[in-house]
């Protein structure tokens, strides 16, 4: 489930017409959300509240060994809709299978920012954001932490990301071992409002990330590609990714599928030519709706190779949205819940 | 100076050093991954090869700062240019991007799709062609084990190979870190694996410290109470009784429940006493016989605690009416004596050959008799009308005959068989001098040290007599009626040279103990006692002052 300031900070994106999919990193972002789902550790308590239309808290408090928490601020220049958990969508809060459409170009839209503050107790760690619309095409990101366990106390991430539509490109830096980064998309065909002719049913993307640390003089790289359907494919909607890391031989290959309104599969085999290691994932997603009022509670699943089972259920409770979930591998005998965990939160 | 080393054994043929470098492997292999690894390392390490070479390492020595049998401290120069080689295996994660984000903050990271896929790589790393030179500073001792240090780094060269010869700046990479790692392990990590292997080859409280000596003692023993502590144990129970120079599996049997330390000194104390030297090895924190009686408070002995539960009113645990009788009685003698332990030279002259036994390492500070009266040791009192023959006669026999044939020795167990003189006769001979018991109890609290005492038939416990120590008959006479009396406080009707100055010592403590005794009384209460005492007894437990012991 979705943190309450990630949901916000989708609020505003969605409110400042910021295509968060068209980016490289989201390049299998729907294989990703049903197997790479988060599991709940412990007990945890989330209290949050969109004061203003501007400003937003957030309070969690949870115990793992100790009783540890954080509180948060939220800032937002541009007002933006109160997600209530009594009846927020929860497909919003839990993402799955991810629908992609024709490319478009963006829509002007104003400068707006955002800026985000949590603070963890009792360790003292600091996380910041700050969001910044540079014009309808670019935004800048900045995020940091200042932690005393960290090297050097702390951390800035420094992100200029840039959307056309046809294509998307980042260009980052990080204090830390002073990395370097840039990473960019690129939609094959044309885009939406075609003035005339069929629609197209799929889309191919392509993309590549490049990284280099100067301090610490290492490189990483990779590339990849995506095949989607569009909503105006006849068939079930599905998306193939094949991604490539060069220097280290590493490929992977992802399958998503969904299967009607309430259940998507995905699969995930990966594979190193240079050590022969291979890995294969697969998972589902199915929801549960209440009638006509959209979804109930979803439950995630998946199986890994070595025989480890993640599950994940979410859901709606009166006005308290839940989640809870476990890990459980069945080799070992005894022992073999391994994670479990329930998290309730409430938001107004 | 130099050394020569047998490296042959270890030598990888050789059978017998299969089993050494099993161990060393193991030993090594948990040593490397006991530490938290980095992340780069994803894998156990693993001591795949280990093999010392054929040629053994140079040592030459530079300085000698102090040597004995049991000590050592030195210098030396150490150089090797031998063949040992160790092959290490183990997995790395070979994409830095994986690792640095593993430590990453998740906010902060720049979360790419792809390019920080793993890839686990065995790597077989090999150290060969050692090349150390160095000053090594060793200083031994068997109480504190071995410290090794290195005066300078020793490392002067080390050619280490692996997966990634090939690849430059990886092999450079390796090369600087495995040298520093190295250099790391002489300077730090070896000095404190030696010192602690040492301390649990030789120190069997450190190692009962470390709980892998089930049989270690239930209390340490301390350096300088074992002497006290055999006679003391032995008295109580024979089994117990340890003697350095029984046979090997008598000695196993009980060497668990003695301090290895001190096993080791008083074999090399008997040893020294098994030939004509003069010299005595010094046992630190040991109150010998000979000095015993001025230092009575000092002198520590501690109890089993099972046996302080049951004290035995007939055979007292301290030195009582046992077949130990002479070993007791000869005690109290020596210790009573300190003066004549300054004149060593006597000691030479052997008044039987019979007291050469091994065992006998009794102080005899009496003229052997010739007509041996057998009287029961509970009857000796009843023997009072020879005292005055037999204290004339001691005070001559020490001064003229010599008081032993050996140097000072520390208190055994004796045995019947080894003494050739009848106690019964000599005993009331000794009773004029004060034979004070080493007793202290084990705890503060614990009163059980006085009750061990054995007293004499109980009367009414009036004052003690006063004898004046110039006149020596007289005061011996009443000396013995008083010690008939009062349980607590005979005083020796004199003694020549020292022993005087020690009596009039015991006598002012007995004095002061009975007039604070009798001020007790008059108040009526057992509480009412006075501050000095009641201070004196907090400072040194409840029965730390001098107990005088009946025989």
């Amino acid at each position: 489930m979705l943190d309450f300031m990630d949901h916000v900070q989708n609020a505003f994106y969605t409110s400042t017409n910021w295509n968060v999919d068209n980016g490289y990193t989201r390049l299998n972002s729907s294989a990703q959300s049903i197997l790479d789902f988060r599991t709940p550790r412990g007990l945890r308590f989330h209290l949050s509240s969109l004061s203003t239309p501007n400003f937003a808290t957030s309070y969690s408090l949870g115990s793992i060994s100790v009783i540890d928490g954080s509180l948060s601020y939220l800032y937002s220049t541009l007002p933006l809709s109160s997600p209530k958990s009594a009846d927020v969508d929860l497909r919003l809060l839990s993402p799955g299978y991810r629908q992609h459409h024709p490319w478009k170009y963006p829509s002007p839209t104003r400068d707006d920012a955002l800026m985000y503050g949590r603070m963890f107790l009792p360790s003292g760690t600091l996380e910041a954001l700050y969001l910044k619309r540079l014009g309808a095409t670019k935004q800048v990101r900045v995020t940091a932490v200042s932690d005393s366990k960290l090297k050097h106390g702390g951390t800035i991430l420094a992100m200029l990301q840039q959307d056309t539509g046809k294509w998307s490109s980042e260009y980052l830096y990080s204090t830390d071992v002073a990395l370097l980064g840039w990473r960019g998309l690129w939609n094959f065909g044309e885009a939406d409002p075609r003035p005339e002719g069929d629609k197209p049913v799929g889309r191919f993307s392509g993309g590549a990330e490049v990284y280099y640390g100067v301090l610490n003089k290492s490189a990483g790289m990779s590339t990849g590609l995506r095949y989607t359907t569009l909503p105006q494919h006849p068939g079930i909607p599905l998306t193939m990714t094949l991604t490539l890391n060069p220097l280290m031989g590493h490929w992977t290959a992802t399958y998503a599928v969904k299967v009607g309104e309430k259940a998507a599969f995905a699969s995930r085999f990966e594979f190193n030519m240079f050590s022969y290691e291979s890995d294969i994932v697969m998972g589902a997603e199915l929801w549960r709706s209440k009638g006509e009022e959209g979804m109930e509670g979803v439950l995630k699943a998946k199986m890994t190779q070595n025989g480890s089972l993640g599950l994940l259920w979410e859901g709606r409770l009166k006005e308290l949205l839940f989640s809870i979930g476990g890990a459980v591998d069945f080799r070992r005998g005894e022992g073999m819940v391994k994670v479990l965990g329930v998290e309730i939160a409430y938001s107004s | 100076m130099a050394f020569n080393f047998n490296w042959s054994p270890l030598s990888a043929t050789s059978t017998s050093s299969t089993a050494f470098y099993d161990h060393a492997k193991s030993l090594l292999t948990a040593a490397l991954n006991k530490s938290s690894k980095p992340p780069i390392i994803v894998d156990d390490i693993l001591v795949d090869d280990l093999n010392l070479g054929a040629s053994a390492p140079d040592l030459e020595i530079l300085e000698i700062g102090d040597i004995a049998e049991d000590r050592f401290r030195g210098i030396f120069r150490m150089s090797y240019r031998g063949d040992a080689c160790l092959t290490l295996r183990t997995k790395v994660q070979a994409n830095p991007l994986n690792t640095y984000l593993s430590t990453a903050s998740s906010i902060t990271s720049p979360g790419p799709l792809a390019a920080n896929s793993p890839l686990t790589i065995p790597v077989q790393i090999t150290l060969s062609q050692f090349k150390l030179s160095g000053f090594v500073i060793l200083v031994f001792s068997k109480a504190k084990g071995i410290t090794l240090v290195f005066r300078n780094d020793p490392l002067e060269s080390l050619k280490v190979s692996s997966t990634f010869d090939s690849i430059p700046f990886i092999a450079d990479y390796l090369q600087k870190e495995i040298e520093r790692q190295v250099r790391r392990l002489f300077q730090e990590d070896l000095p404190v694996a030696v010192h602690r292997l040492s301390l649990r080859l030789w120190n069997p409280e450190y190692a009962a410290s470390l709980g892998d000596e089930a049989t270690a003692p239930a209390k340490p023993l301390q350096t300088g109470e074992s002497e006290k502590e055999d006679a003391d144990e032995d008295a109580e129970n024979d089994d117990q009784y340890f003697n350095p120079l029984l046979s090997a599996s008598e000695r196993e049997e009980s060497s668990s429940q003695f301090s290895q330390k001190n096993l080791l000194k008083l074999s090399s104390l008997m040893d020294a006493q098994n030939t004509l030297s003069l010299d005595t090895p010094k046992i630190a924190d040991v109150v010998f016989r000979a000095w015993a009686s001025g230092v009575a408070h000092n002198a520590t002995m501690w109890d089993k605690p099972g046996a302080l539960d049951a004290p035995l009113a007939g055979e007292s645990r301290s030195y009582a009416f046992s077949e130990n009788g002479d070993a007791i009685e000869t005690q109290s003698i020596a210790s009573s004596r300190p003066s004549l332990s300054t004149t060593p030279s006597r000691c030479n002259i052997p008044t039987t050959p019979s007291r050469r036994k091994k065992k006998h390492r009794v102080v005899d500070l009496r003229k052997r008799r010739t007509e041996p009266t057998k009287t029961p040791l509970s009857s000796e009192p009843s023997s009072s009308e020879s005292t005055p023959l037999a204290s004339a006669a001691s005070s001559e026999c020490a001064v003229e005959e010599g008081y032993c044939e050996r140097p000072p020795a520390p208190i055994r167990r004796v045995r019947e068989d080894s003494i050739d003189y009848d106690p019964t006769e000599i005993r009331p001979s000794l009773r004029p001098t004060v034979p004070i018991t080493l007793i202290r109890p084990s705890s503060p609290t614990d009163s059980t040290a006085t009750e061990d005492i054995t007293y004499p038939p109980r009367g009414p416990p009036t004052t003690a007599s006063k004898p004046i120590p110039a006149d020596k008959e007289k005061a011996h006479l009443r000396q013995q009626e008083s010690w008939r009396e009062s349980p607590k406080i005979r005083m020796p009707p004199g003694a020549p040279g020292g022993i005087l100055e020690q009596a009039i010592l015991s006598k002012i403590m007995a004095e002061i103990q009975r007039t604070l005794e009798e001020e007790r009384i008059k108040r009526g209460s057992v509480d009412g006692k006075w501050g000095v005492e009641r201070e004196l007894e907090n400072l040194c437990g409840q029965e730390e002052l001098p107990a005088y012991r009946a025989i």
